[in-house]
């Protein structure tokens, strides 16, 4: 009797479990035309996902967009820069406590990144002129992203590069910060906790622009100042100017020959493996693995509010570049109003673009809900 | 002392010696001295990735009562959205592990031909599988697919253990009655297997629970806890974090309790034990 009980418990279990499973698949998930929904796809997926039909589209950064775009997968329905003008995307990011042992090492870092990007402008703009380092650089982005000198190239032209910062970009990230208080990823409590009175103290402290003026005023050394242990993303393009600050071989043909434009500066760079996102990046400052990162501007702000350690204790010291995103779509969304009931593949809640999606969204009256949901 | 007295002391201690009883109240103190410790090594460590039992208590009711803003899905729904991916990928490694577990345990041909070819794919851990399954099986079945790779080989292996282990005496005594082949597989092989397979689904049920966050790292639709963690984890939220966690540990004691006790039922009925 009571091995028939158990039997007969089982497979009722089983069938109804089964059951209840077949018709909520069967059933599937209505979508709804004033709703786009979204899943979490990082942005190296999201050209193959579009080509293969899973995704409608995506939310993606340089050089992702550019590449879908050129493969014939997806065109750009909207550049971020059309949508917020000028936005904040990826800065540099200092570890406090050794910004305030090494102001010195961090402003020559900076230098660095200021000859860099200078330098990428020089060669974008001069390109007819002095095609050699135009070449050099296509090559450069090309081998630090896998993406071909095409891709690269289109990448440069819809993102702007750069150093300073402004009072724009406070603003910007005064309601980002809002924005994600708004969507519980911080807390207005976080940002107390840290020791901060309101939003606008907190970025007035978190924006440090003391090392880029530092910067301004230092010359290039023969010797080793110090070292820095360096983080940055895995294939961003946002964050040329790491790369082209770290080549060694661009310089030859002149007295610098063999040193990288950060060695020139008297930093010695030691980069733990490029990380996948922001928020690697800044477990990497919270377990102490890096002094300095490239990053994107929200996972810094968010993180540095959640995490409160001194690790994570973290400025903004530079921009590295501002807009540099885009919504891309496969051909069958030609509008905006085409997006309604559309998945788009996204980096996932945190991320610039994700933020970027449910703005966007709402000022053109669509929900945004999770894809299955 | 009176003579009432002392009866009720006898009745208490004769109810503490109460097998049920004690294990019930080692149970509790262990788990207490653990919420204990956490909760004295949290305070004195002071991180935010290590918060006290109330903090994540607090984020625990919070789950289940509002939908989280990024995901619009309250636990309930994570818990639901799992739980169909968890079953569905244990009832596809059953479908796969049992025939191919028999077979290759009875068979010594057919134990040749696959061993070489399941002992290659053994050592991929699930998490490995994942870009590969959402690419190729998308976004519902993908996730399924990671748990069914999880639950699979500690499935086969049981049942092919088992299968292995038939004691050769029993195989011989029912030949020697004249049993045909089919007949030694079904009336001795199979029933010996099935203790081996009872564990074996027990063993995998608690693998599939550690697929989940897998699983759900990239793509998960629908929402689901390892996407809630895993979420929670990105942005710093670790007491939310935790909260997941809870609810994974939950749910996988759920059900290899079920388990079991269908285990041990299954034993009692086989003379197992």
């Amino acid at each position: 009797m009571e091995k028939k009980t158990a039997i007969l418990a089982v497979l009722v279990v089983a069938i109804v479990v089964v059951a209840a499973i077949a018709v909520t698949m069967f059933m599937g998930n209505d979508t709804d035309d004033d709703t786009i929904y979204w899943v979490q796809v990082p942005p190296v997926n999201q050209k193959d996902q579009i080509a293969q039909g899973l995704i409608d589209g995506g939310v993606s950064w340089e050089p992702y967009c550019s590449d879908s775009i050129i493969s014939g997968s997806a065109h750009a329905l909207l550049w971020s820069g059309d949508f917020w003008p000028n936005h904040p995307c990826c800065i540099v990011a200092v570890n406090a406590g050794f910004a305030e042992d090494n102001p010195e090492l961090v402003a020559r870092t900076l230098a660095a990144h200021i000859e860099a990007t200078d330098w990428i402008l020089d060669a974008v703009e001069n390109q007819d002129t002095n095609e050699e380092n135009y070449t050099n650089l296509l090559a450069m982005g090309a081998a630090f992203s896998g993406r071909n000198a095409t891709v690269v190239a289109a990448s440069l032209e819809h993102m702007t590069l750069l150093y300073e910062m402004n009072e724009q970009l406070k603003d910007y990230l005064v309601n980002f910060t809002n924005e994600f208080i708004s969507l519980n990823q911080t807390s207005m409590g976080k940002v107390t906790d840290r020791g901060y009175s309101s939003v606008e103290n907190f970025i007035d402290v978190f924006v440090d622009d003391t090392y880029l003026n530092i910067a301004g005023n230092l010359t290039k050394v023969n010797s080793t100042v110090g070292t820095v242990r360096l983080g940055y993303l895995l294939g961003d393009l946002h964050q040329f100017a790491r790369v082209v600050a770290s080549n060694v071989t661009m310089w030859d043909d002149t007295v610098f020959a063999g040193k990288s434009m950060f060695a020139q500066w008297g930093v010695n760079i030691d980069s733990p493996s490029p990380y996948a996102n922001g928020a690697f990046v800044m477990e990497a400052f919270a377990n102490d693995a890096i002094d300095m990162g490239y990053l994107g501007s929200p996972p810094a702000i968010v993180r540095h509010l959640n995490v409160n350690t001194d690790n994570s204790d973290i400025r903004i010291v530079a921009q590295v570049n501002v807009e540099g995103s885009a919504i891309i779509v496969n051909a069958d969304i030609q509008s905006i109003e085409d997006l309604g009931g559309k998945t788009l593949g996204t980096p996932g809640p945190g991320s610039i673009q994700h933020l970027m999606l449910l703005a966007f969204a709402q000022e053109h009256g669509f929900k945004v809900k999770l894809a299955g949901t | 002392m009176t003579e009432e007295n002392a009866s009720g002391i006898d009745k208490a201690l004769e109810l503490l010696n109460k097998p049920l009883v004690k294990n019930t109240l080692v149970t509790v103190f262990s788990l207490g001295m653990f919420v204990v410790t956490w909760w004295a090594v949290a305070i004195w460590a002071d991180l935010p990735y290590l918060p006290t039992p109330p903090e994540v208590l607090d984020a625990l009711v919070w789950s289940f009562e509002f939908p989280d803003p990024n995901l619009g899905t309250t636990m309930w729904q994570n818990i639901y959205a799992s739980l169909q991916r968890f079953i569905l990928g244990f009832l596809l490694a059953l479908v796969v592990a049992v025939p191919l577990g028999l077979a290759m345990g009875y068979s010594k041909l057919f134990d040749l031909v696959a061993k070489p070819v399941v002992e290659v794919f053994r050592p991929i851990p699930p998490i490995a599988w994942v870009p590969f399954f959402i690419a190729v099986f998308l976004y519902f079945w993908g996730p399924v697919m990671v748990i069914f790779i999880g639950v699979l080989f500690p499935l086969l292996s049981n049942i092919y253990f088992g299968v292995k282990s038939v004691e050769p005496i029993l195989l011989d005594a029912a030949r020697t009655q004249g049993a045909s082949r089919l007949q030694l597989f079904t009336k001795v092989v199979f029933p010996y297997t099935v203790p081996f397979l009872m564990t074996g689904i027990r063993i995998g049920m608690g693998i599939g629970w550690m697929c989940i966050v897998a699983a759900e790292m990239i793509g998960g639709v629908g929402g689901g806890i390892g996407m809630y963690i895993d979420l929670q984890a990105r942005l710093g939220w670790y007491d939310r974090m935790f909260a997941g966690m809870i609810v994974i540990a939950l749910l996988g004691i759920s059900t290899t309790g079920i388990m079991q006790y269908f285990e041990n039922l299954t034993n009692r009925r086989m003379g197992v034990s």
